[in-house]
């Protein structure tokens, strides 16, 4: 019952610290134009469109993707807005997947993006804690996780070389990617002594905020087997999006539940049993260094606890048997709206052999990880360029 | 730039089986919101006889800057019941939410969905919210809000097909009264013409009695597939069309009387349905008026009557609840805007009606049902969707 579908273009803007060149509607439209063009159709052969940015206080304007409507390809056209924090790229990427998937539209373009530079990134992400108990704690995204980062490196033995190493090879690989915002040569000695964010992060192991956006083109069996069928395109095989509760005492945030479930999920999907040996690059949301980690071990790339070993043994880096994050990853651009969308994009890109030199030779199923929220929500899509 | 858009024959067929809904109030102090959205979960899950087990997917709906917090919906989930579930969140008009949740069901990838959606606006301020749509550069410094724009629009329609105020006030005296008949609305008011052209000017030609409220409230949806729907109740509300649709930002822009997202959106919910004369075809209709002159307008874009006729149907008679297609048997916005929640209880509503399960506000026979529900600033994105008691 379920439809195959199929993405057939993606887009993506160059990312910047601050882009004064654009509105959020100009960035929209530079990314949707990106993905027609990509995807070699124009806007009369879109048949619904999805858009999606992160808290409207990053931008200070509510309901942005009515302003962003007619950049993003919308004009009476059904159009609506996905939000679910750092993982919306993701869920807005899905949602076009649904669309198609439905049997309602052939061709659906979902497009992402934020401009962070509009807006005090820390204090908007302050107010996701809880106005009464939470607020006076409340010091944005990076403490957060610098919690998870202690709970983890605490519970496993994680060194601060080994979360170091992480940052490196990620910024490493940026400088293969003309989209990255920092394209950095470090070393470990140079990440450990960078100043401290929260601790134990240091501000070498941080995300940059960001501007830009992305958009990708969904499309339906039939209609890749009528017009795309000389064309690379990437099946979605597997798609989940999963949530954990929020009661911070309550959960152990070096246990990510919510993404072992929702790697399972997708894995189950595809016939996905050993993903180490089965994916052949993974694009993760590594907001932070130790997070590459984390979900390292939450995608079964290795054992539980093993995260450290895994950054040791090379594994993850472009010659390793799991390259991760070709693209330099989340470490190295951070829209927030559409970073979790940029994931997917690469992972499409790898597939599709059209990752250029980031490109991992003969890739043919990639992996595409979001995550967002209080550190609850997890998204994994998997992409393969076979049916 | 016509849209194929495939009739909903031939795909997965989705139907509401239950709902439930918190009672529109200007104000709830004794709870938060959490607490509202997770009584109308329990509503909805006592409605159907479901567990949250039951529920294969989650989507939500709801707006930041109305709660104040980013990702608000990050601290409501649980009380939604999607803790390990697969999720997700509208951030729009609760039509959307149920309209992208019959997707997700459709693709087969679920079987039973739930659709949440909460506002609590005491602890907002809508003219802020509102106002906070427009972009920073042109807009903003004039200082645009929900009442102003819509005044804007409803003198632009009024000076247009020479509507009269009396015209406009028999909708709030239709709606108001109307509520009376609902346990969940807000304003139940035994009005008069008189006493809506002596409220309250707001801003021309918007009287206060021509206006919503801003209410406190929380919904939620139970959607499920065909072969599960039978097994939970006997009289599922069978999603037929679904059509949504948006507009130019910018008010100054487009033709503020046309509603052409609306017009499209109604197009192509009836060309899946089958309906081809909607005062016919379609028995009772919950439609998402935010002043008074919106519900004339929407007569006309949802092919209720021609262009320019709203004036002259609401005298006519046909939209009361002994007319030939009553229009907000519930009392629609102008009784209750629990803003986020508005579409939702749109949805709720229009499903009673089909499953005649609507207590006194019930249309004897309902049989096909149109849901409307808008967005944006002037009704810029409108969804439509239509339920029946038999595919």
């Amino acid at each position: 019952m379920k439809k195959n579908v199929a993405v057939i273009g993606t887009g993506q803007t160059i990312v910047k610290m601050r882009r004064e060149d654009v509105d959020f509607p100009g960035l929209c439209f530079e990314a949707a134009s990106a993905a027609l063009q990509d995807a070699g159709v124009t806007l009369e052969d879109i048949d619904a469109v999805v858009f999606g940015s992160a808290p409207e206080y990053f931008e200070g304007v509510n309901a942005p993707e009515k302003w962003c409507l007619e950049a993003s390809g919308g004009y009476l056209k059904p159009h609506f807005r996905v939000h679910t924090g750092g993982t919306v790229g993701a869920s807005t990427g899905i949602a076009g997947y649904y669309h198609v998937a439905s049997g309602m539209y052939d061709t659906v373009l979902a497009i992402t993006g934020d401009k962070l530079s509009e807006g005090e990134l820390q204090l908007c992400l302050s107010t996701v804690y809880d106005p009464v108990f939470g607020r006076d704690f409340a010091c944005g995204a990076p403490s957060a996780v610098a919690m998870q980062a202690r709970q983890y490196q605490a519970k496993y033995g994680i060194t601060d070389e080994q979360v170091a190493k992480a940052a490196v090879y990620n910024r490493k690989n940026a400088q293969n990617n003309p989209y990255a915002q920092l394209q950095l040569d470090l070393t470990v000695e140079q990440v450990l002594s960078s100043p401290p964010i929260s601790t134990p992060i240091k501000l070498l192991e941080a995300c940059p905020g960001s501007d830009g956006a992305a958009a990708m083109v969904f499309t339906s069996e039939d209609n890749v087997k009528k017009k795309y069928a000389d064309r690379p395109v990437a099946w979605v095989k597997g798609v989940s999006a999963m949530a954990e509760g929020t009661m911070y005492t309550y959960r152990s945030w070096a246990e990510p539940i919510a993404l072992l479930t929702a790697a399972q999920r997708a894995y189950y999907q595809c016939g996905i049993t050993n993903p180490r040996k089965q994916l052949d690059v993974v694009e993760m949301y590594n907001a932070f260094a130790v997070q590459d980690l984390i979900w390292a071990e939450g995608l079964g790339l290795c054992n539980r606890g093993d995260g450290g070993k895994l950054i040791d043994s090379g594994a993850m880096y472009m010659d390793g048997d799991i390259p991760c994050n070709p693209s330099g990853g989340v470490l190295s651009a951070n829209t927030i709206g559409a970073t979790a969308m940029v994931r997917q994009v690469e992972a499409c890109l790898q597939v599709m052999g059209k990752a250029d030199k980031r490109q991992v030779p003969g890739a043919k199923t990639a992996l595409a990880h979001g995550w967002g929220g209080a550190i609850q929500f997890q998204t994994v899509m998997v992409v393969s360029n076979r049916l | 730039m016509f849209l194929e858009v495939k009739a909903l024959q031939g795909l997965r067929k989705v139907a509401v089986v239950g709902s439930g809904q918190v009672a529109s109030k200007e104000a709830y102090r004794e709870s938060f919101v959490a607490e509202l959205v997770r009584n109308a979960v329990h509503a909805a899950l006592d409605d159907t006889g479901l567990t949250i087990d039951d529920i294969d997917t989650l989507v939500g709906c709801g707006c930041d800057m109305m709660d104040g917090r980013s990702i608000s919906s990050v601290f409501t989930l649980e009380a939604c019941g999607g803790f390990m579930k697969e999720e997700t969140k509208v951030e729009g008009d609760g039509t959307q939410a149920v309209y992208y949740a019959a997707m997700r069901i459709m693709s087969g990838a679920f079987d039973t969905a739930l659709v949440t959606s909460y506002s609590k606006t005491s602890e907002s301020d809508p003219h802020y919210y509102t106002g906070l749509m427009s972009e920073p550069f042109c807009m903003t410094p004039m200082g645009l809000d929900y009442v102003s724009v819509s005044a804007l629009q409803a003198d632009s329609y009024a000076s247009k097909y020479g509507i009269t105020p009396e015209q406009a006030a028999l909708v709030s005296v239709k709606n108001m009264g109307n509520a009376g008949n609902n346990p969940y609305a807000q304003r139940k008011m035994d009005l008069s013409v008189q006493d809506v052209l002596g409220s309250k000017m707001l801003a021309t030609p918007l009287r206060e009695l021509d206006l919503c409220p801003s209410s406190d409230g929380a919904a939620a949806v139970i959607l499920a597939a065909e072969g599960r729907a039978e097994m939970i109740t006997d009289s599922p509300a069978w999603i037929t069309g679904l059509g949504c649709c948006g507009d130019i930002y910018y008010p100054g822009q487009r033709d503020l009387t046309e509603l052409a997202s609306a017009r499209k959106a109604a197009e192509q919910a009836y060309k899946a349905a089958g309906v081809k004369k909607p005062l016919k075809d379609i028995d009772v209709a919950e439609i998402t008026e935010v002043c008074s002159y919106h519900e004339l307008m929407l007569y006309e874009a949802l092919g209720f009557c021609g262009d320019g006729g709203g004036g002259k149907l609401i005298e006519s008679g046909k939209t009361e609840m002994d007319g030939e297609l009553p229009v907000n048997p519930s009392g629609g916005c102008l009784a209750s805007n629990p803003w986020m929640v508005t579409g939702i209880n749109r949805v709720a509503e229009a499903s009673l009606q089909v499953s005649g399960r609507a207590g006194e506000r019930q249309v004897k026979g309902a049989g096909t049902a149109l849901a409307h529900g808008a967005d944006g600033m002037a009704l810029q994105t409108n969804t439509v969707i239509i339920l029946a008691s038999s595919v």
